[in-house]
């Protein structure tokens, strides 16, 4: 039966072999890390900030600032984890009736495909956020560079499909 | 060719790309790119494409995404999930279809944690379903309780679901999380119903579990009380302003990671874990906002949704007629798209169909995802039901099908009673915003 491949918590893949080398696993933890610390941040910021403001009526001067930075990251490491764990949905449905090999064929096709259009967004990220450097665009309030944020968004997107072309379907039975 | 071809032939490349086991997000990135070249050209596409990344990726208010989705791991790691249920386990345990019941109630209570489904259902499922083995109850109630328990986590807030409603409509995310309480505490009444009529018409599906004493009763009750707590303090904190939606996803985290510390489960490989995971999901739900703020502009461009809107209007349908052809189709797309997707592909054309015909668009964002709930256990793409096929090893996915049917039904039920009382989902909203 086919079905829409989403793993849900417990990281299972649906057929899909994800790369497993020391690179990657390194990649992995290094990405885990920083995610794992702006996460966290994002949740005292928003503490704190509710907190202060509530209680004493002094917010913390920007949270929303610093929160949309922390974000950028938060996201540009969560997306190439998510395809790591096999979590980006896919819709498995028709593919699955394939014979293997035609099924293997279409799976390269298809990550290629997908992998295309995350480096060409990871290109226009680079431009944007060279251009945002160039005219120093900055958040509202605190004046923060917005170009790191689209530089770190480009690096989430190349790494995401990187990782999307080491995806390998599984030997002898269809993506 | 006129831009509503276009627009047309925008949706058919999708859908083979869909069909071919494109990425969901991939294929939105793919056709609304490829769209908006042939409808404005390489410049202007190009830079809706990463303009409109970056707006996702910094939008404050979807901060409360990962910040949710940490809450419900946080949430899952300290224990609460087996605390709900152990404690709606010895108050009900003993009726007939109890342990059902008490899933029911955990998955409800564990929705206030948790804006996810899958993960509602995978936490309660590992707690409840050995329980339910034990006393003997059947394979088809105990994990059709399992799955369709689980959707309650994206109706009751925190819900992911609405976040996203919210930000592709420009709702307010506190408007929609209030107007999902009653909605949420009615399904999870229906759902007790159906088990009661499930256990009536076939007893040996859900025997009997044992008696627990006055004491233990409450000694289950009050280790539930800090869940409740947290709860009370995320959600109270929302409707009376005391802070915004964003601000509550932080605070419920924070409560949550508090209790993880007091149950002394906080050590750095379950954070390093909690941290990896709430990243995942993370992940999986911006790359469908991505593609679908991507998508979006597309849809638009093409003049789509004023066209499909055009020609209902010559159908003597009338606008709860359109409504109902909506809902059906809804509900059929829903057995082989999978929700979320469905949701962030179809909106730009159906929103402003259902507000031109006078709805309100709050009430309709409930209803939504209660369609989106009914896809999360329809074959053959019930995302929930896998879920619980993979912690379930000894039952078959036919069987995990036919358990879900009666708890499908309430859903409908659900859904009527809202189009017939859209009080339901209005009433708390209006009380906290007027």
């Amino acid at each position: 039966m086919g079905h829409a491949k989403e793993s849900g918590a417990e990281g299972r893949d649906h057929g899909h072999q994800y790369p497993r080398s020391v690179a990657v696993k390194w990649l992995e933890a290094a990405l885990t890390l920083i995610g794992g610390i702006a996460v966290f941040a994002m949740m005292i910021l928003s503490v704190g900030d509710a907190a202060l403001r509530s209680l004493f009526n002094a917010p913390i001067f920007g949270a929303n600032d610093y929160t949309k930075v922390i974000l950028a990251f938060s996201v540009a490491v969560s997306l190439p984890l998510c395809i790591l764990a096999g979590r980006a949905i896919t819709i498995d449905t028709l593919v699955r009736q394939l014979p293997p090999s035609i099924g293997r064929a279409l799976h390269w096709l298809v990550s290629g495909l997908g992998a295309f259009m995350l480096f060409y967004v990871a290109w226009r990220c680079y431009l944007n956020g060279r251009d945002a450097a160039m005219f120093g665009e900055t958040t509202m309030l605190l004046r923060l560079p917005l170009g790191p944020s689209y530089y770190i968004l480009s690096v989430g997107m190349i790494l995401s499909g990187f990782l999307l072309l080491l995806v390998k379907p599984a030997h002898g039975s269809n993506p | 060719m006129s831009v509503e071809i276009i627009g047309l032939l925008g949706f058919f490349a999708l859908f083979a790309m869909l069909g071919a086991g494109v990425p969901v997000a991939m294929a939105l990135l793919i056709a609304g790119f490829g769209g908006t070249v042939i409808l404005s050209g390489w410049q202007a596409a190009a830079f809706t494409l990463s303009g409109q990344i970056f707006a996702t990726a910094t939008v404050y208010e979807l901060s409360i995404i990962p910040l949710f989705i940490l809450m419900g791991n946080l949430a899952s790691a300290a224990g609460l999930s087996r605390d709900l249920f152990d404690a709606a386990y010895r108050l009900f345990g003993h009726f007939r279809g109890g342990l059902a019941g008490a899933t029911i109630i955990g998955c409800a209570g564990f929705s206030a944690l948790s804006g996810s489904s899958i993960a509602s259902a995978v936490t309660m499922g590992k707690v409840a379903y050995p329980e339910m083995r034990r006393y003997n109850y059947g394979s088809k109630l105990a994990t059709g309780a399992i799955a369709a328990g689980g959707t309650l986590g994206i109706l009751i807030p925190p819900s992911t679901g609405f976040v996203i409603y919210a930000v592709l409509t420009e709702e307010s995310i506190g408007r929609l999380f209030m107007a999902g309480i009653l909605p949420g505490l009615l399904l999870t009444c229906l759902f007790l119903i159906a088990i009661i009529v499930v256990t009536y018409l076939k007893p040996e599906e859900g025997p009997a579990g044992p008696h627990f004493s006055m004491q233990e009763r409450f000694a289950a009750l009050f280790r539930a009380v800090g869940i409740l707590i947290v709860i009370c303090i995320t959600i109270g904190g929302i409707y009376t302003g005391f802070f915004t939606p964003v601000e509550a996803a932080g605070v419920g985290a924070f409560f949550t990671l508090v209790m993880l510390i007091i149950r002394r489960r906080f050590t750095l490989p379950t954070i390093w874990q909690i941290s990896r995971e709430t990243l995942r999901t993370t992940g999986m739900a911006f790359f469908i906002l991505i593609g679908a703020n991507v998508f979006a502009p597309f849809v638009a461009l093409s003049h789509l949704p004023e066209g499909v809107a055009s020609f209902l209007a010559t159908l003597p349908l009338g606008a709860y007629g359109t409504l109902i052809v909506i809902l059906i189709a809804y509900t059929l797309l829903g057995m082989v798209i999978e929700g979320l997707s469905l949701l962030v592909i179809t909106l730009p054309i159906v929103f402003p169909l259902i507000t031109g015909l006078g709805f309100d668009p709050i009430w309709f964002g409930v209803i939504m995802v209660i369609v989106l709930e009914m896809g999360l256990i329809s074959p053959p793409v019930g995302v929930n039901v896998f879920v619980v096929k993979s912690i379930v090893d000894d039952v078959r996915l036919e069987t995990i099908f036919a358990g879900v049917m009666p708890f499908w039904v309430g859903m409908i039920a659900c859904i009527i009673l809202l189009i017939l009382f859209p009080q339901i989902a209005l009433l708390v909203p209006n009380a906290m915003f007027n």
